[in-house]
């Protein structure tokens, strides 16, 4: 009996906390967030849930002092209780960028409603993306998020982070990279890359420093090299070692040839030669990085970090700019192309 | 001892004067001595009769021989002297012609092949194993055991209970395979109980089992199953006039699967008491509770499935479940002569008409489906009771705290499973 009325207690008591119906949530896709006139204006984009509308998503805006008010004022007068578990992106201004970024982290760390994979992008006309009405049946959050999977997939240009992985740089303060989004001959696609120094959005990288960042963090599982011949490079591996005087950068992996130009594609042509020659020009590649970095006086590979890791009393502001640097690239091409075998000899002499 | 007879015989025709089916011939030997024959001609063969005690009996009279030792005259394979009077009750309400000459009394047994035989399994079929099944015949069915289980270890302890009934029960195990302290234990909270009257095998198992939800008496109309459970050390119940065997003290795992070896059926045998078990209550707090869980596809599928039910998921749970216990006890009890009209009447209101009517979703259905069919499974009466109050208990746990709720429950219910007592071992 006492286990009886225990376990009602326990039940009836605690009522039913975190209950939700769920033709009542509204499921938010994407969060915009912009900065005007001193204050946040926040859009949502809440995904239809009603078989009967055509509509994929729906619009709610607000605005208010802190981001927190201006989501609120965006469901004063809807019928929805938000519903934040499910959001693929947050799209924030430039000005929100510059200025206000710490005010965002502040705000996403805080609320436990959100999950910490969503990803976060810079827009420079956050309202042209609002309007955007997408050509599938997907919202704007699911088409930048199918987007961002493949650039992931298919090439090294674009970082886009997600908010666990900026979090962590925040906390460490380092630099980050934050991507961009643009609406490109009426087409959603990945852009610009920006620099985030002190929670700042700094300057707008280049995209073989992208590369190199992608390859050093090991984000991409394959990149492609256009030298004079395209290869890809894929099963590699970036390991990155720290000596007192000096930091050693190496990569390893296979590579895989696209394209030759035409003076190569006779049959004696030596494989070995097109090894040694891509091993050079990724490894030239890799030391005009670091320049590009010290021109710029910014350590975005965040390598002073990396150094503070190992000797925490010797690193200073500018140990990343005096120190060594040694690049070691092992690549072995593995897979040649159907030229060398199904195009063979008899080919080039008919 | 003519007086004797004649009050006796007197006694026993006036007792039954009110019984039709009860025959009593009276057969004169000599000028002085007769030869009484009593029986139930609804309990005995009446063939049985005439080829060992009358046959007999009439022959001696032609003859003009005389009797001397009447047990000489009867011919039936099993006679047995009876010492008292109160006794030619007993023998003659369970198929046995009772022959009373000068002071002694024999009782024969004739019984008349009043069962319907050796058939097929209705309740666990198989298509593989053995097919013959238990049937209402205590001999038979105690025979068709030991034609499996062929030891002289293979006890078998009878005794008769109830007050009316006087049904046979015995307990038979191998000797060299149960303890003694389990037989003992089986044996006093058998003794502990004092049954009124048996008539089915429930009628016992309701009194000895231990515990009110979880089954630990697993019933079995197949004696290869009955055997098997022999051989690993189990001691069954055989009752007469039931063609369910119990088995004592079943464990969780019997009950889930009873007689198969092949792995993989096993393991579907499993994630079917699970998924029978947890369906409807995972639904619940996945779209009431977690929804983070869910994929955003997924979930937004559930939602647009769910926009038009006026319902709120849990009652919507509550309402088929209702529904579909209907249908199964209807497809239990309804007579199959009458066709499908039942189950395909079901089918339609669940299947199409309830989610065009916007009264339940689609989800729903397939949720309730996948609950049903997998409990279709589980043929034992007391587990499928068991599985019920799990589900429903699961369901209100989860439809109040999400699966925070469940889990909690859960564990719950898995204290209450290892505290379950059976003889021997432990429950789960």
């Amino acid at each position: 009996m006492k286990k009886i009325l225990l376990i009602l207690l326990l039940l009836l008591l605690s009522g039913c906390y975190d209950y939700n119906e769920l033709n009542e949530l509204g499921i938010v896709s994407t969060m915009f967030i912009d900065y005007k006139d001193e204050e946040f204006v926040t859009t949502l984009e809440i995904l239809n849930t009603n078989e009967s509308s055509k509509e994929v998503s729906y619009m709610f805006n607000g605005s208010g002092k802190t981001i927190e008010s201006s989501i609120n004022n965006c469901f004063s007068n809807a019928f929805l209780i938000p519903y934040f578990s499910h959001m693929y992106t947050v799209i924030i201004s430039e000005e929100v960028a510059k200025d206000k970024l710490e005010n965002l982290y502040d705000y996403f760390t805080r609320d436990v409603d959100y999950r910490k994979d969503f990803y976060i992008l810079i827009s420079n006309d956050i309202n042209e993306i609002i309007k955007y009405e997408p050509k599938n049946k997907l919202s704007i959050g699911e088409n930048i998020k199918k987007i961002i999977e493949n650039s992931e997939n298919k090439n090294a240009k674009y970082i886009v982070n997600n908010y666990r992985e900026i979090l962590d740089n925040y906390l460490n303060n380092n630099n980050y990279v934050l991507g961009s989004i643009q609406i490109d001959n009426d087409n959603l696609t990945l852009s610009d890359n920006f620099l985030i120094s002190n929670n700042k959005l700094e300057l707008k990288l280049d995209e073989k420093a992208v590369l190199f960042m992608n390859v050093l963090n090991n984000y991409s599982s394959t990149f492609q090299i256009d030298s004079k011949d395209s290869f890809d490079i894929y099963e590699y591996k970036a390991d990155t070692k720290v000596d007192k005087n000096k930091i050693e950068v190496s990569l390893a992996g296979n590579a895989r040839i696209l394209n030759l130009n035409s003076e190569k594609t006779k049959i004696d042509v030596n494989i070995n030669n097109i090894e040694k020659e891509l091993e050079t020009y990724v490894k030239d590649y890799f030391y005009k990085c670091l320049e590009y970095a010290k021109n710029l006086n910014k350590d975005i590979y965040n390598f002073n970090f990396l150094y503070y890791k190992y000797y925490p009393n010797s690193v200073d502001e500018d140990t990343w700019k005096t120190i060594d640097y040694d690049i070691n690239v092992d690549l072995k091409i593995n897979e040649k192309g159907l030229i060398f075998d199904s195009v063979g000899e008899e080919a080039y002499e008919n | 001892m003519v007086n004797f007879m004649n009050s006796s015989v007197q006694y026993i025709k006036d007792f039954y004067k009110d019984n039709p089916d009860f025959i009593l011939r009276k057969i004169d030997v000599n000028w002085k001595d007769k030869v009484y024959v009593l029986f139930f001609e609804s309990l005995c063969d009446s063939g049985s009769i005439y080829n060992f005690v009358l046959k007999n009996l009439y022959d001696t009279n032609n003859f003009s021989k005389k009797i001397f030792h009447i047990e000489r005259v009867l011919s039936g394979p099993k006679l047995v002297k009876v010492e008292s009077e109160e006794k030619i009750f007993y023998y003659l309400e369970n198929g046995f012609c009772v022959v009373i000459f000068k002071k002694e009394i024999w009782a024969l047994e004739v019984k008349a092949n009043i069962d319907r035989g050796i058939t097929d399994s209705q309740t666990e079929p198989n298509m593989y194993g053995p097919k013959d099944a238990f049937c209402e015949n205590y001999q038979k069915n105690l025979g068709l055991i030991k034609r499996r289980v062929k030891s002289k270890n293979l006890i078998c302890d009878s005794v008769d209970v109830g007050e009316y009934t006087k049904t046979k029960i015995s307990l038979i195990y191998i000797k060299d395979k149960v303890s003694n302290k389990t037989i003992n234990k089986i044996k006093n909270n058998l003794n502990k109980h004092r049954f009124k009257d048996v008539v089915d095998s429930f009628d016992i198992s309701k009194n000895i089992e231990s515990n009110k939800v979880f089954p630990t008496i697993f019933k079995t109309e197949k004696p290869a199953i009955v055997s098997q459970f022999l051989l690993k050390g189990y001691a069954v119940l055989l009752i007469d006039n039931t063609p369910f065997v119990l088995i004592l003290d079943a464990k969780l795992k019997d009950f889930i699967n009873p007689s198969t070896t092949d792995k993989f059926v096993i393991i579907l045998r499993y994630l079917c008491f699970i998924l029978t078990v947890l369906t409807p209550a995972i639904y619940i707090a996945l779209i009431n509770f977690n929804q983070e869980a869910i994929p955003t596809s997924l979930l937004i599928n559930f939602s647009e499935q769910r926009s038009g039910v006026p319902f709120p998921a849990i009652i919507e749970a509550f309402i088929m479940l209702f529904v579909c216990e209907i249908l199964r006890e209807t497809d239990i009890r309804f007579p199959s002569s009458y066709g499908s009209s039942a189950s395909i009447l079901g089918a339609l209101i669940l299947g199409d008409a309830a989610v065009n009517a916007g009264i339940v979703s689609p989800i729903m259905i397939i949720i309730i489906a996948i609950t049903f069919i997998t409990n279709l499974i589980f043929t034992e009466i007391k587990l499928v009771w068991a599985i019920r109050i799990m589900r429903v208990t699961f369901l209100i746990t989860s439809s109040l705290l999400g699966l925070y709720g469940l889990s909690l429950a859960i564990i719950l219910c898995l204290i209450e499973l290892a505290n379950v007592k059976v003889y021997e071992g432990s429950y789960i």
